[in-house]
């Protein structure tokens, strides 16, 4: 039960509650001990006078009544024993034989005015009416031991007692009463009773007070401080101020030694909570930056097209950064190298082995290695450099773009899916070794032809090791029974295709949206990686879509139909400086075909992606490849021409030349720069 | 493209404007091929060029050839400049 009020005064009004009721205890205790010891002292006067009376008085003073000196001598000695033994009266009367009236002997009063008044009023053998009560038929039956009666009459407040009187024979002849004054035994009683209430009351009240203060001085002084400091501190506002030294007693001192090591454990887990906070706010911070360079070395997704191939790739990584890795570049052989690679674990310490992982393969594969041979070279470089020991699983494909010649290399990763027409299924490469762990593991080339249509999927074992709220595994039959079923559809549904078709995107996004809809309940536990390779179902550029024809546009091959394409660059990507330069370099191969192709038409096709800018420009004339032709000239006999073509190949990212069908094709890839560098 | 001829004794100075390319470089031939023979010493200001192409430069390197490399280019602009860069003239030119 939850109680309010202060615990001090609580304890005094307790103290002054007991206080009052052990003194009315103790007063009224006093108080009938002292009535009942005045009453039996009265009593055995009573006795003693009866006692007195009936050595006095002999038959003779009683039957007859004396009358003249004897009797007033007689009557003497009653008002002195009624005198010495502080009576109020004593007096001697017989009842008559019916019992119902009763004639006084002798009536004294100890007070001289008193006795006076009751000579008169109660002279010698006055009979009055009077029925005997039971007392006094008690004593004049003989019976000694009568009760005392209390009586508020016209004498007073009084006590009597009544006794027998005896002849010689022991026969009753008649009875004693004696009267005392109750309001004197009162006031004796009252005057006793106060002082002892007094005395007792007076010292009781002084212990208490001294307790009380004792109290205070050492309980609730210190409590109150403590208290309140207490409060001050559970606001908040006050966190570094100290309780002060307290000097009191043991408790007292053990309460505010808890408190004051309480307070300071409690601020240094303030401090230490601030401390880290600021902490996590800092390494989220560097997670966030080390995901923008993981991104930055393998984006979150990519679409790359060469020839017929087109290449897209999406990453997912489970926490911040992630242990998968993607590449896919054109080698300068004109091949185009893709790879795939998942590193055993997750976060941080995955992530910088992908990031070692892809830039050694990526080195080697740059080098014009095969993939074995760079599988190889790049797992002793691993090897020499692994203390942790990490492995990392990779599958490499280098592709011919014009032929669809494909030569692979598989270490430890997950088998591809081969996507044809309608079905799609598994591919059969050798397992090989994962990465990392043995300096001398033998990786084999294989290979394979991608035909028109086909498609060849990359993934790591984020996308079958999905799992959903059944703790079901995405698993690899799924993924396959997906991949038929897109593809049959997207049979069905060719020649209307709106994809601008991308074929390589819509696998990556039909198996990423098939894994997000099984694991929609789930936590994504691993990184997820996909890659399509795509072959183009056509043979040739004239096969192209509609929509694809209506990008191209015709011109004629004379220097002024420039100036629509340069409108149309202008419109396209806006009119900065990295425009000027595609217009520079698109200048340069416009003016190049007019000059030297002897062509009839022209046709060009500009397409402008998320990051970069690609020119297309085709031309009927004689068969060149002008960049097979480099001539060193020295700078006076540049006015007659052959900066052009160093401007392209510095200016466009990516050059490609080729000729089909009787047509030339130059195609300029211009990334978007972030950031201006001259150098 | 738009060029202003101003000349100062032996010192001629052509501010070229706009884009110098396949098309308007045959504007800076005619100038140049109209230069008085007295002139010794010219200065190209490009402070106003926006673009130029391989056939501006290579008017820049007839006139630097005609006049025995007295061709002083004046006020690049950034972008200009890197164009030089790309086509090696930064060396072989005298850039103010």
């Amino acid at each position: 039960m939850r109680t309010s009020g202060s615990v001090r005064w609580r304890v005094v009004s307790t103290f002054l509650l007991v206080f009052l009721v052990i003194v009315l205890i103790i007063g009224s205790a006093a108080y009938f001990y002292l009535r009942h010891t005045g009453s039996r002292q009265y009593r055995e006067y009573a006795m003693d006078a009866a006692v007195f009376v009936q050595d006095t008085l002999k038959e003779s003073d009683i039957n007859p009544l004396p009358a003249g000196e004897e009797y007033e001598y007689n009557r003497k000695i009653l008002r002195n024993i009624c005198d010495a033994l502080e009576m109020q009266y004593l007096y001697i009367y017989q009842p008559n034989e019916a019992h119902d009236s009763i004639s006084y002997l002798y009536v004294t009063a100890s007070d001289d005015k008193e006795d006076e008044i009751v000579r008169k009023e109660r002279p010698r053998g006055k009979v009055i009416p009077w029925v005997l009560d039971s007392q006094e038929e008690n004593a004049y039956a003989g019976n000694q031991n009568t009760k005392g009666r209390l009586e508020n009459n016209r004498y007073g407040y009084v006590i009597s007692w009544v006794f027998p009187l005896r002849n010689e024979s022991g026969t009753v002849i008649a009875l004693i009463g004696a009267d005392f004054q109750m309001t004197k035994l009162m006031s004796t009683v009252m005057a006793n009773l106060i002082a002892l209430t007094l005395l007792l009351g007076g010292t009781l009240l002084v212990t208490m007070l001294i307790q009380l203060f004792l109290l205070q001085r050492m309980v609730f002084t210190p409590l109150i401080r403590i208290s309140s400091y207490m409060t001050r501190f559970a606001s908040g506002n006050h966190l570094h101020t100290d309780l002060p030294e307290m000097d009191s007693c043991n408790e007292i001192r053990n309460i505010s030694e808890a408190c004051i090591k309480m307070t300071n454990d409690i601020r240094n887990y303030v401090a230490e909570l601030e401390r880290e906070t600021d902490e996590r706010a800092q390494r989220r911070t560097q997670m966030e930056i080390a995901r923008g360079i993981q991104y930055g070395m393998v984006p979150a997704s990519l679409f790359v097209e060469k020839e017929r191939i087109s290449v897209s790739a999406k990453m997912r990584t489970a926490q911040e950064i992630g242990g998968d890795f993607y590449d896919c570049f054109l080698r300068t052989d004109g091949k185009l190298c893709v790879m795939i690679g998942d590193v055993s674990g997750k976060g941080i310490i995955a992530a910088l082995f992908m990031a070692m992982t892809k830039s050694i393969l990526h080195e080697q594969l740059n080098l014009g290695m095969d993939p074995a041979a760079a599988l190889e070279r790049s797992n002793q470089e691993l090897c020499a450099q692994n203390p942790e020991m990490m492995f990392v699983t990779v599958f490499v494909l280098v592709i011919d773009v014009h032929t669809g010649e494909a030569v692979y290399a598989n270490a430890g990763h997950n088998p591809p899916v081969l996507i044809k027409r309608g079905e799609a299924c598994l591919m059969t490469p050798k397992a090989g070794t994962a990465l990392g762990l043995f300096d001398d593991v033998e990786i084999e080339n294989e290979s394979v032809r991608i035909q028109s249509g086909e498609s060849i999927l990359l993934y790591t074992d984020g996308v079958t090791e999905a799992v959903n709220e059944y703790k079901k595994f995405f698993g690899v039959d799924r993924l396959i029974g997906l991949l038929a079923d897109a593809s049959k559809s997207e049979l069905l549904s060719s020649g209307s295709k709106d994809n601008e078709n991308r074929p390589a995107e819509d696998v990556v996004n039909t198996v990423l949206t098939g894994v997000d809809i099984f694991a929609q309940n789930s936590e994504q536990f691993d990184d997820i990686t996909i890659v399509a390779v795509c072959m183009d179902e056509g043979e040739g550029q004239e096969h192209g879509t509609e929509a694809e024809d209506a990008k191209r546009k015709i011109l004629e091959p004379v220097q002024d139909s420039f100036d629509v394409m340069k409108e149309e660059l202008l419109s396209v990507c806006g009119a900065g400086p990295e425009t000027r330069k595609i217009i520079l370099a698109s200048e340069e191969a416009f003016t190049n075909i007019v000059e030297y192709a002897e062509a009839t038409r022209i046709q060009y096709k500009i397409e402008k992606g998320e990051n970069c800018t690609i020119v297309t420009l085709e031309d009927d004339g004689r068969p060149f490849d002008p960049f097979e032709v480099k001539t060193e000239k020295e700078f006076d006999e540049l006015d007659t021409g052959g900066m052009g073509l160093m401007l392209i190949q510095q200016i466009a990212d990516d050059v490609e030349r080729s000729r089909r069908n009787d047509v030339n094709c130059l195609r300029m890839v211009f990334q978007e720069k972030l950031c201006e560098n001259p150098e | 493209m738009t060029i202003q001829k101003n000349i100062e004794k032996s010192t001629a100075t052509l501010a070229l404007s706009g884009w110098l390319d396949t098309k308007t470089s045959p504007e800076l031939k005619e100038a140049l091929n109209n230069l008085e023979p007295t002139v010794t010493e010219l200065i190209l200001d490009l402070k106003e060029l926006e673009y130029i192409s391989s056939a501006g430069l290579r008017q820049i390197v007839a006139a630097n050839k005609k006049m025995s490399g007295n061709l002083t280019l004046s006020n690049v602009p950034a972008e200009i400049m890197e164009v030089f860069r790309m086509a090696g003239f930064e060396k072989k030119l005298h850039i103010v």
